[in-house]
């Protein structure tokens, strides 16, 4: 079958290229029902392209003009049971981005959940960033290459709910070692929320030994934490919970422009993300 | 497909989480408690299972997001669903059924997508809102929105900020909107590309502090594809070699194979030609594309002199895979050479 008269090395060559190039890009597990045949490894069924070329139902390019009149035609009529709203909110976008600490390591990122950080010390602000940087790396393979400056704490759901607050010398031994220090629960990090009352449940209460707290060195997987009595106001232990990660972003925008940082999280636009989200193909 | 389910038992702690994802990477799911914002990120392999809720449900309810993380070379964050699940809450499903219904089967993450001059079909349903006047007003309405993004001639937002196509309150209602064309407002209505968005968030009030997104759905939009062809004008007569065809394909569905062909004759709407074997693309992208066909040599194709058509063509998966026709041009060949001469014999 002749399917052009010129260019034969051409046309054999675009063969050759059409099957390299679809080669795993189209595998799926359940293929849908095409109207050409595909290998098991996703290539397409030249032949059958070119049977679908000689369908007789050929039709032009829509030209403006017409398209404007069919959407005229066609235009969505909401209805009843639908009253127009009088200023209408933009809701809230599913952005992790955007609703996440970044932490970086110059190279790479990961992404945890806000207000996870416990301790940042100043050596490390300019580890939590504002915009990601280079590569995402999931939380527990960023941990375990950068255990040197940073490690996990575990809590209990009463800490991290803010049911129970972390006294100040448990704030204090946090500060032990110049490590970032990033709440989990079950080994998954977690929110710690500003203390709602200024109480110690004593069943959180450890030991000690010799004044320093086990899982309290940078490098070590943390131990059950130590929680002392509290004699801090509520007032303070939620201002300093909470103003943790402000204080390191602010920290780290000076290191990095000589100015403050604005307070506030700036999160990644949607522009951005979209765009992201298509940047990695080549066009 | 993507898929979460989820559901509070009995109002407290136990919730069923099924997540099923076709990239081959990690999965990230992040609790919010919408009360208080206690978040919780549990990171798993697993692209399908159900599980406990990590953290305790409370009166405010809970949001679940699901994230997947590439394969090993593909490092991108893609959101795949989000599912909120509390004791009152309001339930929203959207539905987008394009003509291109492949548009996952190069990557399934990627949301819906159609062209600028082909229509979609959009399923709305809530439930769970009750019609009693005096309840509070989180449990009679939600906020339906419908959002557009204009994308640049590179395929991607740019700076176009988002704008609002529509947005009502919305109270129990299925409805069912079909034949839909893109609402993006571009200078030419054959070249409208974006992103809309369709979202349903319950509202708040002095119960619901917070604003929850119930379902939320997004469709992309390509510009419809354009071709020139170079090389030989409209109507010229060819009497010398055959000159090099150059034609240049402009924003090729993600999805489509496009060709040029020749045929004897005036231009005729469905004749099927000759196919340049150079001038053959298939693509299964995510963005549209851009070719530039060269044809050189192609004398094998003119074996008689007289009037000729060249096409582009594209077969696209609207319209069940029909050929549409995105340029035309109809040329002559007259390569006969006559001689005038003059024959003069003399004798002496």
């Amino acid at each position: 079958m002749t399917f052009c008269k010129t260019n034969r090395s051409c046309f054999l060559l675009a063969l050759v290229l059409l099957l390299l190039s679809l080669g795993p890009a189209g595998v799926r597990g359940q293929a849908p029902e095409l109207p050409f045949r595909t290998a098991p490894d996703g290539r397409v069924n030249f032949q059958d392209l070119m049977k679908l070329s000689k369908q007789p139902a050929t039709r032009d390019r829509i030209n403006d003009v017409d398209l404007e009149a069919i959407k005229q035609e066609h235009q969505i009529e909401y209805g009843r049971g639908f009253k127009p709203t009088d200023a209408p909110k933009m809701p809230p976008r599913n952005d992790l981005y955007a609703n996440s600490v970044i932490l970086s390591d110059g190279v790479n990122h990961t992404l945890l959940p806000l207000q996870c950080l416990m301790h940042v010390p100043e050596i490390q602000a300019g580890r939590v960033v504002e915009e990601p940087v280079g590569k995402l790396i999931l939380w527990p393979e960023f941990l375990k290459h950068h255990r040197s400056w940073l490690r996990s704490q575990e809590i209990t759901l009463e800490v991290a709910r803010g049911d129970i607050a972390l006294s100040p010398e448990k704030r204090e031994v946090l500060k032990l070692g110049n490590a970032i220090v990033v709440a989990v629960y079950r080994d998954n990090p977690i929110s710690m929320l500003p203390p709602k009352e200024p109480a110690v449940d004593p069943a959180l209460q450890l030991t000690m030994k010799d004044g320093a707290p086990q899982g309290a060195v940078p490098g070590e997987e943390s131990g059950e934490a130590t929680i002392l009595e509290n004699g801090q106001s509520k007032a303070e232990a939620a201002e300093s919970l909470t103003q943790v990660e402000k204080e390191a972003k602010a920290m780290a925008q000076e290191n990095q422009d000589g100015k403050p940082a604005s307070s506030g999280r700036q999160g990644s636009t949607f522009q951005d993300r979209t765009k992201s989200r298509f940047g990695r193909f080549s066009k | 497909m993507k898929l979460i389910k989820a559901a509070a038992l009995g109002g407290i702690a136990l919730l069923a989480l099924l997540a099923t994802s076709d990239l081959r990477g990690e999965n990230i799911i992040r609790q919010t408690m919408l009360d208080s914002g206690l978040q919780y990120q549990l990171i798993t392999s697993q692209d399908q299972g159900s599980d406990t809720a990590f953290l305790p449900m409370n009166a405010g309810g809970s949001s679940f997001e699901l994230y997947a993380y590439g394969s090993a070379w593909d490092t991108n964050l893609y959101f795949l669903d989000r599912k909120v699940v509390g004791h009152y809450l309001p339930t929203a499903t959207i539905d987008i059924q394009t003509q291109d219904w492949y548009h996952d089967w190069f990557d399934a993450s990627q949301p819906p997508r159609t062209r600028a001059d082909k229509p979609y079909t959009l399923a709305i349903s809530v439930s769970g809102l009750t019609a009693d006047p005096t309840a509070p007003r989180a449990a009679q309405e939600v906020l339906y929105t419908h959002l557009g993004q204009n994308y640049e001639e590179d395929y991607v937002p740019g700076d176009n900020v988002e704008y609002i196509l529509a947005s009502y309150y919305m109270g129990n209602q299925s409805p069912n909107f079909t034949p839909v064309y893109t609402l993006l407002t571009p200078m030419a209505p054959t070249k409208a590309m974006g992103i809309e968005t369709f979202t349903i968030s319950s509202l708040t009030d002095e119960t619901v502090t917070e604003s929850s997104i119930l379902a939320n759905e997004m469709l992309v939009v390509w510009p419809v594809s354009e071709a020139s062809i170079a090389g030989i004008e409209e109507g010229e007569t060819i009497r010398d070699s055959l000159p090099n065809i150059v034609a240049r394909y402009v924003d090729l569905y993600p999805l489509s194979w496009t060709y040029m062909q020749i045929y004897p004759g005036e231009e005729a709407l469905g004749t099927v030609g000759e196919v340049f074997g150079g001038s053959i693309r298939w693509h299964n992208t995510i963005v549209p594309q851009n070719e530039v066909v060269g044809i050189e040599n192609w004398e094998d194709m003119i074996p008689n002199d007289g009037t000729y058509t060249v096409e582009v063509l594209t077969l696209t998966p609207f319209d069940n895979w029909a050929p549409e026709r995105l340029a035309h041009l109809t040329f002559s060949v007259n390569r006969k050479v006559t001689v005038n001469g003059q024959v003069i014999t003399s004798e002496k």
